[in-house]
């Protein structure tokens, strides 16, 4: 089940928020909240929810182990390294095997039949932060099991992040939670507005200017230069919106009952630098990285050779996280290079432009590369990744302009202007000053609330409807990694 | 007092009274709970969806392998979206949303492909086998599964196989300029050797017996669109489709000329801004150039009766996602003079001389799939008799839908015509047939998108023997 789905909205959501509503103490709330989870979990894995109950009760079990080994005065290391092996060899059995196996030839069809378990890469994260934060002496270990399986099932988070880490949601899952209501609303109906809206539309753009079939190299070959930096454009945006709108409409569930989760995009396409993109771009998978490899690798406090290296080691994960495929190392690996490039050349050598030229050089520099970045990441099969990278200069013998290209995009202008524009802070800007606005007293600012947590939620909720149930094209590019 | 609080809130957590307030947000909650309801009124539930012509998805029966991989769960969530309450409001209102995101003048609907490369050079009639290229071109759509069976199978079992228009009349893609849309067009350089082939081949078969036509019907495109537009647009251009295909044709076929005189009243409405068919009018002008071939003479629209059916919304239509831009065609059909009736036989069998049931010429039917009104859709075998005529002759017109308004003006030329769709007739072969009927001439009738099908081949080549 995905959040913008007619099932989730109108049967999934309003049971569970009624059922919420009507339990009275937390540990009512809770097992309602964990019942609606697993039920959220096995309506698109029913067996494999039992690997996630199975890893939540493994690392349950190390994390009072650690707790044990503390008590004695000992650390613990054998259980964190013992949870550690678990979680990354589940991960990477149920995720990398058949990648792995193919590097010795064709796998057999065992692996081949391995499936992915939904959300694996998200629920495997959250719980190893778990046992590490424990191990940290951050957080205290859980005495009740089930504590632990809620924490890694949530179904607001447990399948498309933001990654929430044990140590930040401890306090408000177990001890008190202050619910949000109007707010949790509007960032709900916000994402929701963002997914079906926005993010659909241009995706189903994307796919026709974009195609993946690996059947149709000689379709690639021949789309028009603009064809490809358009479909391009679509895709960068479906992308934004997509996993940013998965995690708003989290964020704003969370909200609703009094749990916070961080924020997982501040407005990527907005930076100037491949560092800054990804401080921006899915933040709790970047601060999880931070936190859990390199700085524990030792960060940039060991010189610059071994700064490059743990970088190399961030930024390959980073890719591999996002699929079991070598494109997505690849788009890994671009990334690490731009980093590393802005590290140690770029950024010294634009210090000497003027400011007023180097600003916006860098906004161009950074939506190229982005951009580009994202033709890796689309296509699983390298080839047709190089056919549209040559395309994307002309260099298929591609003609500049055709009438598809020309014809879509003028189909979709104002779409994709839209969508461009929303992809900066202008929008949150403007309902960030609304929502103060309407925090004050009178009739007017009593007017700015009904529109902004009343009348537009709503607004967006029924435009969405209508396009749920009239497009098949509804798909959620992260809900696999 | 703190201390207290703090105790109670580990176990009963109280929030805030200003987050726990509904505030303006209860009115999110009153439109959620609204359509929440509305979405569990299970009456209000369509099963059937009249605009797209289909069933709506059903709920999935229950079974330990369907819950244990999911695919029940899956089955229900289609189902709650598929037959939500009120789709066709729904449905518009998010046509309206789409007519924002820019300007939909000239809207593309599916992937555009190139067609092969149009020879410009044909082999002399009478030599040329199906061309050697080993693979069709991907111009058509996906074969259903039943072809992909039949394409296994090396000693195909065809009754009961049925290949529906909109699967296979062209390569899928719908261009809508302004209230009208268009199929785009391909080329297929083997189906259209492998559908000559055919022609040819039926020719050999029947010599001596009868004449064979051929009418290989074009798209809309082709005759409403200029060329340079459409070559713009990458359609492979029809006319040197048909070009190709007829003069591949033996003499001894009529290669009826379905673009010059359709062109030269292409000011007409000879084919429908929401429907893949060419109306009446414009299978009169293609009938009239085989009467001219054939040495009869033409019977002018003038001594039919018309009657005019609307609103029709063909295929076109739900390609093109129901746009409101499209407009709403009307049918025309002509009933054709003197003592004439129309038989239907779905299930015609190996005994001659059992026309089937009996029906109105032309049916106004409920809806606006109003060209069913001719022959009553697709049907194995029709026959329409002219009892003012006596000589037993007999002509068989092999068709897909677009043979449908077409076979009408037959019936003025000769006693009986037998209207076969060879897509659903698997009672005997068409030599069988004209045998056994005593059979003057055999036309065939088909779309250049279904005879460049691989289904719509196979089909052919199972007839032909």
């Amino acid at each position: 089940m995905v959040f913008s789905s007619l099932l989730f909205l109108y049967a999934f959501l309003p049971a569970s928020l009624l059922a919420y509503r009507l339990c009275r103490s937390l540990r009512a709330k809770n097992l309602c909240l964990l019942t609606f989870s697993l039920i959220f979990y096995a309506w698109g894995e029913p067996v494999y929810v039992l690997l996630l109950a199975a890893m939540a009760f493994l690392d349950w079990l190390y994390a009072l182990g650690i707790d044990a080994c503390r008590c004695r005065g000992e650390r613990g290391r054998g259980w964190l390294i013992l949870a550690c092996v678990t979680d990354l060899g589940l991960i990477g059995f149920f995720k990398y095997s058949g990648m792995v196996v193919s590097l010795f030839g064709n796998p057999p069809a065992f692996i081949r039949q391995i499936a992915l378990p939904l959300g694996i890469s998200f629920y495997t994260f959250q719980l190893l932060t778990y046992v590490t934060d424990v191990y940290r002496g951050e957080s205290r270990a859980q005495r009740r099991y089930w504590h632990v399986l809620l924490y890694a099932a949530l179904f607001h988070q447990c399948v498309a992040g933001p990654i929430v880490r044990y140590g930040s949601i401890e306090r408000e899952l177990f001890e008190k939670r202050a619910a949000e209501i109007p707010g949790g609303v509007l960032r709900f109906a916000l994402g929701l507005g963002k997914k079906v809206l926005l993010a659909n539309p241009c995706g189903a753009l994307a796919d026709s200017l974009l195609p993946t079939d690996p059947a149709l190299p000689g379709a690639l070959a021949s789309r028009s230069v603009l064809g490809l930096w358009l479909g391009l454009a679509a895709f960068a945006l479906q992308i934004y919106f997509d996993f940013s709108a998965y995690s708003d409409m989290a964020i704003g569930m969370g909200k609703m009952l009094g749990l916070h989760y961080p924020e997982n995009f501040d407005h990527p396409y907005v930076s100037r630098s491949a560092t800054e993109f990804w401080r921006r771009w899915h933040m709790s998978l970047g601060a999880f990285f931070r936190d859990y490899v390199y700085i524990p690798l030792g960060g940039s406090r060991r010189g610059s050779g071994r700064t490059l290296l743990n970088l190399l080691v961030v930024w390959a994960l980073t890719g591999l996280w996002h699929g079991a495929s070598w494109n997505f190392v690849l788009w890994g690996l671009y990334w690490f290079v731009l980093a590393a490039a802005e590290r140690w050349w770029l950024r010294p050598a634009a210090a000497r432009i003027p400011s007023p030229v180097r600003r916006p050089l860098a906004h161009v520099y950074l939506l190229l590369a982005a951009l580009l970045g994202w033709v890796l990441f689309r296509y699983t099969d390298l080839p047709l990744a190089g056919t549209v990278f040559r395309g994307l200069f002309g260099a298929n013998g591609n003609p500049v302009t055709d009438f598809q290209s020309v014809t879509e995009g003028k189909n979709n202008l104002w779409l994709l202007c839209f969508a461009a524009l929303s992809a900066t802070p202008l929008w949150s800007l403007l309902l960030r000053r609304a929502e103060e606005y309407s925090a004050g007293e009178g009739a007017l600012p009593g007017l700015c609330r009904v529109v902004v947590y009343g009348l537009l939620p709503s607004a967006l909720l029924l435009l969405s409807t209508a396009g749920l149930v009239g497009n098949s094209y509804n798909p959620f590019l992260y809900f696999k990694f | 007092m703190d201390q207290d609080q703090n105790n109670r809130s580990a176990e009963t957590a109280r929030p805030s009274r200003k987050g726990r307030r509904l505030g303006p947000s209860a009115l999110f909650f009153l439109v959620l709970a609204a359509v929440t309801a509305l979405a569990w009124c299970l009456p209000l539930r369509p099963t059937v969806s009249v605009k797209e012509k289909r069933e709506l998805e059903k709920l999935p029966d229950f079974s330990l392998s369907s819950l244990a991989d999911g695919s029940c769960f899956q089955q229900i969530g289609l189902w709650f979206s598929d037959t939500f309450p009120g789709r066709d409001l729904w449905i518009r209102v998010d046509q309206s949303i789409k007519r924002l995101h820019g300007s939909d003048d000239v809207v593309i609907y599916g992937r555009v492909e190139a067609g092969d490369e149009i020879p410009p050079t044909v082999p002399s009639p009478g030599t040329q086998t199906v061309s050697a290229t080993p693979e069709p071109t991907p111009v058509q759509p996906e074969t259903t599964p039943e072809q992909t069976e039949a394409q296994e199978d090396p000693e195909p079992v065809w009754g009961g196989k049925i290949l529906e228009d909109e699967d296979l009349v062209s390569a899928g893609t719908v261009i809508q300029i302004g209230d009208s849309a268009f199929d785009y067009t391909g080329f297929s350089r083997y189906y259209c050797d492998s559908y000559a082939a055919n022609i040819n081949r039926a020719a050999a078969l029947l010599q001596g017996k009868c004449r064979v036509s051929s009418v290989f019907v074009l798209h809309a495109a082709t005759l409403l669109l200029p060329r340079e537009f459409r070559e713009e647009m990458g359609c492979s251009p029809e006319e040197d489709v048909l070009n190709y295909v007829n003069q591949q044709l033996e003499d001894a076929v009529i290669g009826v000329d379905t673009y010059t005189p359709l062109l030269e009243h292409n000011g007409e409405y000879i084919y429908f801004r929401t429907d893949h068919h060419w109306t009446a009018l414009g299978a009169w002008y293609a009938y009239a150039d085989w009467a001219e071939k054939a040495g009869l003479e033409p019977v002018g629209l003038e001594e039919y009766r018309e009657v005019v059916l609307e609103p029709f919304l063909g295929s076109l239509y739900y390609k093109a996602n129901q746009s409101d831009r499209l407009r709403a065609d009307s049918v025309h059909a002509f009933v054709p003079p003197g003592d004439v009736h129309l038989y239907i036989n779905d299930n015609p069998g190996d005994t001659p001389g059992r026309p089937g049931t009996e029906y109105e010429l032309i049916t106004d039917v409920k809806g606006t799939d109003k060209y069913i009104t001719f022959l009553l859709g697709d049907h194995a075998m029709c026959t329409l008799v002219n009892n003012d005529i006596t000589d037993g002759s007999a002509c068989v017109i092999v068709k897909n839908s677009n043979g449908n308004p077409f076979c009408y003006y037959f019936t003025q030329h000769y006693q009986y015509v037998y209207v076969l769709d060879y897509r659903k007739y698997f009672s005997r072969s068409l030599t069988d047939f004209v045998d056994c009927y005593d059979v003057d001439d055999v036309i065939f009738c088909l779309s250049a998108g279904q005879a460049q099908s691989r289904g719509g081949s196979e089909l052919l080549t199972h007839i032909i023997r």
